[in-house]
């Protein structure tokens, strides 16, 4: 992604990342997904007319990226205000983090996988245009996996062909290794 | 009718046929290692034709029962009893399956494929739950798989001994 010429605006306001500017809105979705229209929840086209909220994660990713400056009132927020918002929101804040970027930086779509139970949803170009999205759940690497999770997971992900992915990483590298299960009718 | 049950003797943990019914139990479903007339079972192998009345099974001249077997082969291997779960699953879907690389592990036949003529395409790994594996062991059987060239399923099973498959492989490399 190219950063605009200018960052994008963004305001914390009552708890979310909003963008209140329609064209900046549309600019961030059509480059690469990002936020969600708050009047569409599933637009149809780019061309919509609508606030956009972006999730904790991708305000972060964005402003790391310079794509984004965030504004609380009229005040500046530094990164480390943004990182401590954005920590406060998520358990496993560290891992979450280094996934999101790692699957970004490959180029994929990667969304909340919130309404499918997971932690995220990776698309190879985008919700809407992709059949079904892979699933993605994050381990830290200390963690067991009880197999009968693996298969709860996969009930979740009924809809998405019971397919869905594991991400571990490696502690000492930051590497992420991504381990998919698909349900083989034996 | 019941005399033309092959008979297999039990030699500590193995469990070998002789002669014809070495030859039978071979050309039916590819069961054990066959070697000059002789067929060595593997006790997984001897549970499930035993469950299934193709053979009997004598240790000092004494017939056992499939129970009096499982506890014979418990005291050899504590994991014998999931690994026969697996097993006899897989062999009821029509696969024929071959001991793998250790572990709960197995090597396993597209079905109709022929032992010796094809390969095995897939190891089915096995996992139990309520016994909780480590991710690197998981990347571990992946990596296994991929040097192999194999598919690697995961063979889950329950409490209730059901089994799930599930394929698994690194994805966004």
């Amino acid at each position: 992604m190219v950063a605009p010429f200018k960052p994008i605006v963004v305001e914390w306001v009552g708890g979310n990342f909003v963008v209140w500017d329609f064209e900046a809105s549309r600019w961030l979705y059509a480059h690469g997904f990002y936020g969600m229209p708050i009047k569409v929840r599933k637009p149809k086209d780019l061309n919509f007319n609508s606030p956009l909220v972006l999730s904790p994660i991708e305000a972060l990713y964005l402003l790391d990226k310079g794509v984004i400056s965030i504004v609380d009132g009229d005040r500046i927020l530094s990164r480390s205000e943004v990182l401590s918002i954005v920590k406060s929101k998520h358990k496993l804040f560290n891992e979450l983090y280094t996934v999101y970027c790692d699957l970004r930086n490959k180029g994929y779509v990667v969304r909340s996988g919130m309404k499918f139970g997971a932690d995220f949803a990776v698309y190879v170009h985008g919700p809407g245009i992709d059949h079904a999205p892979f699933l993605v759940e994050v381990f830290p690497m200390n963690e067991k996996l009880d197999p009968v999770d693996i298969v709860r997971a996969g009930r979740l992900s009924h809809s998405v062909k019971k397919n869905f992915i594991i991400a571990m990483i490696n502690p000492a590298t930051n590497e992420v290794t991504y381990i998919s299960f698909r349900w083989f009718k034996a | 009718m019941d005399s033309e049950v092959p008979i297999a003797i039990l030699i500590n943990e193995k469990t070998v046929v002789y002669g014809r019914d070495a030859e039978h139990l071979w050309k039916m479903g590819f069961y054990g290692e066959l070697h000059e007339g002789r067929l060595t079972l593997l006790p997984v192998e001897t549970l499930y034709l035993v469950e299934n009345g193709k053979i009997k099974v004598y240790l000092d001249n004494r017939l056992l029962s499939f129970n009096e077997l499982l506890h014979y082969f418990l005291r050899y291997d504590p994991e014998v009893w999931i690994k026969y779960v697996i097993y006899s699953d897989l062999r009821r879907r029509g696969y024929i399956v071959k001991s793998g690389f250790g572990g709960t592990s197995f090597r396993v036949y597209e079905k109709g494929a022929e032992v010796g003529k094809n390969p095995a395409n897939i190891i089915v790994y096995g996992v139990v739950e309520g016994k909780p594996i480590s991710l690197n062991e998981l990347k571990e059987i992946v990596a296994t798989a991929k040097s192999l060239k194999k598919e690697m399923v995961l063979a889950i099973v329950n409490g209730q001994c059901e089994v799930a498959y599930y394929k698994v492989s690194e994805v966004f490399t």
